[in-house]
This record gives C-alpha cells, structure tokens and sequence, in this order.
C-alpha cells in the first residue's frame, strides 16, 4: 500500500492502493465532476491519501477523514497542490461505498479506486475519527480483478453484511437484529455424567432446544440468554420466541435461527425492514448492493 | 413411618434396575413412577409398566467406592433398593432407590417435607429392630431380609443386624463390637466422631476417640484410600479441645418432615463428603472432601472444599446477594453476577453491542459449572421469580411455587427474597460462613437442620 499517485496510470487496478476518493452522492453519475482533486505530490510514502473534494459544499465533510484536518486548511494552501486529473481517467468505474447512515453526512461516496483501502478510526484511508466503536485500523477492502472484498483487520467489533439469503451461523458466530448484537451457542450441551471425582453436577433440568442466543451488551458483557425452543427461534419486537419490545430498528417478525441438517444453524431474515447482518470470518467477497456495518457505519456497496 | 428398616439385601447391582422411573419419551427426563405427565416437558408419560424400566439413559454407574465396590448383598447398601411403587419424592433430598444421581433431568429429590418417603439412614429409636434402612431410598415398604451370611452383624442388644461398617447400631445405638469381618470391599471409612448413627440421646460414646484423648489413634482399619485416611489424619492433629468444646447436631430431616438421624459435629474443622461413610456416602452430588464442619459458639462454620455442588442454606426472608452466588429455586440452580463495568479496550475502541438500559445484575440458570441455559439481565427494582408469576419465570417446574421468590435492587444492594415459596429458596453457603442454630442446609440431597449441641 504504498504507491505515488501515477496520473498516467491508464487503468483503476494500476493505481496507487488505498486511494479513496470522496464525492457527495450527487456527483455518482458524473466522475468528471470532480474536477477540484488534490493530490499531495510533496508526500511521498503517504501513498494511498486519496484525492479530496475541494471546497466541499455544505453538507459534505469538512474534515479530512484520513488526518482529521479541516479541509478548509488543505484547501487555503492551493498553491502546494497539484492539480490531479487521474479521475477523468477511470473507465471502469470503482466499486464504491455509500455511506448510509454514520458519519460525515449521509449520502457521501468513497471511491474504492486503488488495490487496498483500509478503514479506521485513526489509521487508514478512510478514517471516522468520532465512531469509538471503530478500531484505529478496522478493516480492509481490497479490489482484484474488478472484485471487491472485504477484511476483518482483527478488529474489536467486526464487520457485519446484511443477508440475502438464509445463512448458515457455527458456534459462536455474532449477527445482528435490529440495535441487538446477538451471538449464537450452537455447542451440544455436554453429557450428563460425573466429574472426574465421580460426583454428579446438581444442576437446573436442561432445555430442550438445541443452540441458544445470547445477548451481547453494549461496553461488554453478556445479557439476556435464550434457548431455542426445540431447533427453531424467531425473533422481533413483539410474538416472537425472542422478543425486543423496545428496540426501534426491529422488525415485528425480524428475522429466525433453524437447526440444519449439518448441525450448523440457519439465519433466516423474515423480511425485515433494516435487515439482518452476520459478522463475517476472514476476508469475504462483496457485490453490488451488499451493505456493511463497519463500527457506526453503515455502508451500500456499489459496483459497475 | 411404620417400619423404616430396610436391610441392605438388594444386590447393589439390581439395585438401579429396579430404579421406580418412568423416561420419558419424548424429552429424556426421569419421571417418578407415578407421574402421568412428564415434569420435565409436560408429555404424557408411559404407564410404568411399559417404561423401558432398567437403566436409565444415563444412570449415573457409580463412582467406585462407596457403591461400586459392596459385594451384592450387603454392605453399603445405603442406597438400598426399594420395590417400584415405593416412594415419592420431590426435589432435594433423596432421589427414591437410591440410584444415585438422577440425571438432573429427572426430578432431584425433595428436601421439602412433600410426600411420606421415608429415608432416613437411622431410624428413629422406636423403630422396631431392623437394620438401618437405606438412607438412598424409601425403604419403608422393603422387605426385610438381611442375609446373615453377608457380614451383618448382630446387635449386642436388640439383635438388629447391622451393616459391617456400622459402628453403632442403627436401631438403638448400641456401640457395636469393632468388626473384625468385614468384607473387604466394604468401604469402612473412619468416622472419628461424626456419630451418624442413632438419632435420639446420642449415646455418650457416640463420639469415642477424638474428644476424650485427642491423639489416641482412632481404631480403625487401614484404608485404601487416600481421602479417608485424610480424615482420620484431620481428627488427630485437632488441637486440644476444651471440654466444653462448641458442638452442633445436624438432624437430618426425611421427606416427610420427620427427624433422621444425627450427626454430633464437636469442634471440629471436620470434612464431610462422599468418602466420609454414612450419611453422605451414597451421595453422588457430594464431593469426596465436600466441607469442612466446625463448631462454634455462634453456629456451623461451614467451609465448601471447592466442592461441585455445595451446601445451601434456606433463605429465611431476605439476604443480601452478592456476585458469584448460586441459589436454588425448585428444581433451578441459579447464578447471580453483577455485570462489569463497560471496560475499555487497549486501543480505546469501545465495545458495540445491544442497548444497555442500565442493567446491574444478570440471573443464569445453570445446567452445568459453565453453561448456561437461559440469563436474564436486570434493571428493574426488583424482579420476580416463579413458576406463573414474574419477570423470570419456569412454568415447567413443578417445584417453584407460582411466585417464589424476588431479587431487589437498590442504593443498598442487591438482595435475594422468599415470597412464602413451598419449597424455599436456598442459597449456596458463602466460604467461611456461620450457618446460626434454626438454619436448615441442603448437603448433596439432604437436608438437615442445624442444631446447638
């Protein structure tokens, strides 16, 4: 993830990695409306600062999301910038990231131009410096050959992708429903029997179902624990197996958890309204139309 | 009550066969014989007869020592069996036939005075000449028939054969001669002064070689293994005793209310546990070292030996709850913890996760030491807990009464509270505490009541 800028680079895949341009959703249709980008040519090794809008309307970011300075500063030094028309230049369009709910304004576009773009809080290409749920270096996203993933840089609160179709979760796989962050125990109840010492556990009868949720609480901390009745669970606001009466971003029938035949347990969205996000594992493929919670931030995925 | 003795003549082998369960088909669960419906899932259950009576699914096979090893017919038949049919139990206390351990899936018995199952393992001194009935089981319909040629002995004065291992006679308290054939695999275990024997007037020998001159070697045999020894070890290096030493009488209390028999604690620290005889030996839910017992001007000092189980105190009112601790409701085991302060990560990333609306405490119901079934934060003032009644609620447990207990919240703690529950709200004896005279305990299945000496 170093590289210069090369404004001769014919090519998005032979840009500098991790350059991230920023253009407020309005400007999606037309690239050559970014007319105004900066290139810090002075900079070498800071590969990857990406290319930011100058004088940003309002509503758009004023600060630089890498640094956290004022854009307003970058911009009073035009004389130090580099007029940098590589953006006229891409054919194919880069896959981007919408922002949809977070910081900054709605509605801002990251253009995922170069090979790597990493997302943080305080280190990366694209920084929100005031989403404390965010790791300093969060995760990454890398374009090959047109494709677009995603990776968990061991972050502490993940990255979640909303699903599209029925899921399969292993034990100890977290998802979201609504503001709940909820993670399955799909391990078999161990078998009743003595301790090495041959003494029997006094314990509560065991339930029947065959995984449970619990709940995962906001500053750490486990809350509510919910076993499945028998192999299924539904859960929403209100007439589910779980239920969250209070939860605002639930779905009355929100989503449901099934027991597979591989033994693995099946997330189910039930036609949610803000839909139903796994964790992801590893690094993972995104498409067109995906959408991601990474920290506070909820991004759509678009590519082409 | 009529006749309570039970000879230990049921081979120990049969002896869980003849288990008076039903399993029920549908969810697994052990169900007393004469339940209809399975208290576990509520399934109709089979009738007895069709049961697929032996073996339960996981029949706890006995550890080793106290059980395993009898030869068939006698000795430590305290888990003596008893005919189908015979007796009723509820949760905490004996599990009926003496199997021992029901799965935690069936009903763990009764230390609630519920039905007339009698179990003590002395009987009361009116009981006519017997051996000592199983204290594993009911024994109050079994025939008696102690087979002279299994090591029983005679009592000096009412004739009673006793178990080998029996040092008094469990029918009038006799002191009995030190036996000199007892089988081998009878499992002797020393009982310097722990007098489990007859219950009324302890008799003044009760509690022969520790009290009267503490480093005289207490006759006993040799044991096999280690914990045992442990014991007598622990009786001997007692430092002297006063005279007047503190002693406590543990009356253990059968199902139905009435009084078992006695064990003297006198001084003490003295170990209780599964490798400590009778009455705790045919116990699979005590630990081989389980506790420590002292007496004290102010009561029991009970110090858990990091056993599996513990020992439970009944909660008269309210007390205090504290982090880490378990209580009993009905057939549940329950753990409460104070839940952690929002702790910030290294590199100051904070925590994402489900809304917090100021939750302090969370409730687990406890299947094993480390898995939990179902857990309830907390951020009321006060939440109840019950079978109908309440925000934390076990409707398939037919031993929690329909509102049995709360826990409160509050600028003062947080505090454990019986609502008048029928069966009582028991919480895990804290290390180091002093149970006061009156108090009733739950030690493995059984209950006793402690009293002053």
């Amino acid at each position: 993830m170093q590289n210069q800028p090369s404004p001769m680079a014919p090519a998005p895949a032979a840009f500098a990695a991790g350059r991230t341009v920023i253009a407020s959703a309005s400007d999606l249709p037309d690239h050559a409306g970014h007319a105004g980008h900066a290139g810090h040519a002075g900079h070498a090794g800071h590969a990857g600062h990406g290319l930011h809008a100058a004088a940003p309307p309002p509503g758009q970011p004023r600060f630089d999301p890498r640094t956290g300075q004022p854009l307003d500063q970058v911009d009073a030094k035009p004389a130090a910038q580099t007029m940098f028309f590589g953006a006229l230049q891409q054919q194919a369009v880069a896959p981007r990231l919408v922002v949809i709910k977070g910081e900054g304004g709605d509605g801002v576009t990251f253009h995922l131009s170069g090979t790597t773009h990493v997302v943080g809080r305080s280190i990366g290409d694209i920084t929100f410096s005031e989403d404390v749920f965010l790791s300093p270096e969060h995760a990454k996203f890398s374009v090959q050959s047109g494709r677009l993933f995603v990776q968990d840089l061991s972050s502490t609160n993940g990255v979640f992708i909303r699903i599209k179709r029925p899921t399969p979760l292993d034990h100890g796989d977290s998802f979201l429903v609504g503001e709940q962050l909820l993670e399955i125990d799909s391990e078999p109840l161990p078998d009743y029997g003595p301790n090495d010492q041959g003494t029997f556990f006094y314990g509560s009868p065991r339930p029947n179902g065959a995984f449970r949720v619990i709940q995962q609480l906001a500053g750490g901390g486990e809350g509510l624990v919910k076993s499945a009745s028998a192999t299924t669970m539904s859960m929403g606001r209100e007439g589910n197996d779980l239920d969250f009466p209070e939860d605002r971003f639930i779905s009355g029938h929100h989503a449901k958890l099934d027991l597979s035949d591989d033994a693995k347990v099946l997330l189910t969205d039930t036609g949610s309204r803000n839909g139903t996000f796994v964790r992801i594992k590893g690094a993972q493929e995104l498409f067109h139309g995906d959408y991601l919670f990474v920290g506070q931030q909820l991004f759509r995925v678009e590519i082409s | 009550m009529a006749t309570t003795c039970s000879s230990a003549s049921n081979s120990s082998a049969s002896r869980y066969r003849e288990a008076p369960v039903i399993v029920c088909p549908n969810c697994g669960k052990e169900n007393q014989d004469h339940y209809k419906f399975c208290l576990g899932c509520g399934a109709k259950l089979p009738a007895p007869g069709q049961a697929p009576a032996p073996a339960p699914p996981s029949p706890p096979s006995l550890p080793p020592p106290a059980v395993a090893a009898p030869p068939a017919p006698a000795p430590a038949g305290y888990g003596a069996a008893v005919p189908a049919s015979s007796s009723p139990s509820g949760p905490y206390g004996q599990p009926q036939q003496g199997t021992y351990g029901p799965p935690p899936a069936s009903a763990p018995p009764a230390y609630a005075p519920p039905q007339a199952a009698p179990h003590g393992y002395a009987p009361p001194q009116a009981a006519p000449p017997a051996p000592p009935p199983a204290y594993g089981g009911a024994a109050t319909q079994t025939p008696q028939s102690a087979p002279s040629d299994s090591g029983f002995r005679p009592c000096p004065s009412c004739q009673t054969p006793n178990p080998p291992q029996f040092k008094f006679c469990g029918a009038c308290g006799t002191p009995l001669a030190a036996s000199s054939s007892a089988p081998v695999a009878a499992p002797p275990h020393p009982q310097p002064e722990t007098s489990v024997g007859p219950s009324l007037p302890p008799p003044a020998v009760a509690a022969p070689p520790a009290v009267a001159a503490p480093p005289a070697p207490t006759p006993v045999p040799p044991q096999v293994e280690a914990p045992a020894k442990t014991m007598f070890m622990d009786a001997n290096q007692r430092p002297p005793m006063a005279r007047g030493a503190a002693s406590v009488r543990l009356v253990l209390l059968r199902e139905d209310g009435t009084e078992g028999g006695v064990l003297v604690i006198e001084g003490g620290p003295e170990a209780i546990g599964r490798s400590y005889g009778p009455p705790f030996d045919s116990d699979a839910y005590l630990s081989p070292r389980h506790a420590e017992l002292t007496a004290s001007a102010e009561g029991l000092l009970v110090d858990d030996l990091d056993s599996l189980n513990g020992v439970y105190i009944k909660l008269e009112g309210r007390a205090e709850l504290q982090h880490r601790d378990y209580f009993r409701v009905g057939q549940e085991l329950l753990f409460y913890e104070d839940l952690p302060e929002p702790t910030p990560t290294a590199d100051g990333t904070e925590r994402m996760g489900s809304p917090n609306p100021g939750y302090w405490g969370r409730v687990s119901v406890m299947i094993s030491p480390d898995r939990v079934a179902a857990g309830f934060p907390m951020n009321e003032e006060g939440v109840g807990i019950g079978r109908e009644d309440g925000e934390i609620t076990f409707p398939d447990d037919g031993y929690v009464s329909g509102s049995h207990c709360r826990i409160v919240g509050d600028e003062d703690g947080v505090f454990l509270e019986d609502l008048g529950s029928s069966n009582g709200t028991y919480m895990r004896v804290r290390k180091g505490q002093v149970i006061r005279p009156g108090s009733l305990i739950l030690v493995g299945q059984q209950l006793f009541r402690v009293d002053p000496g």
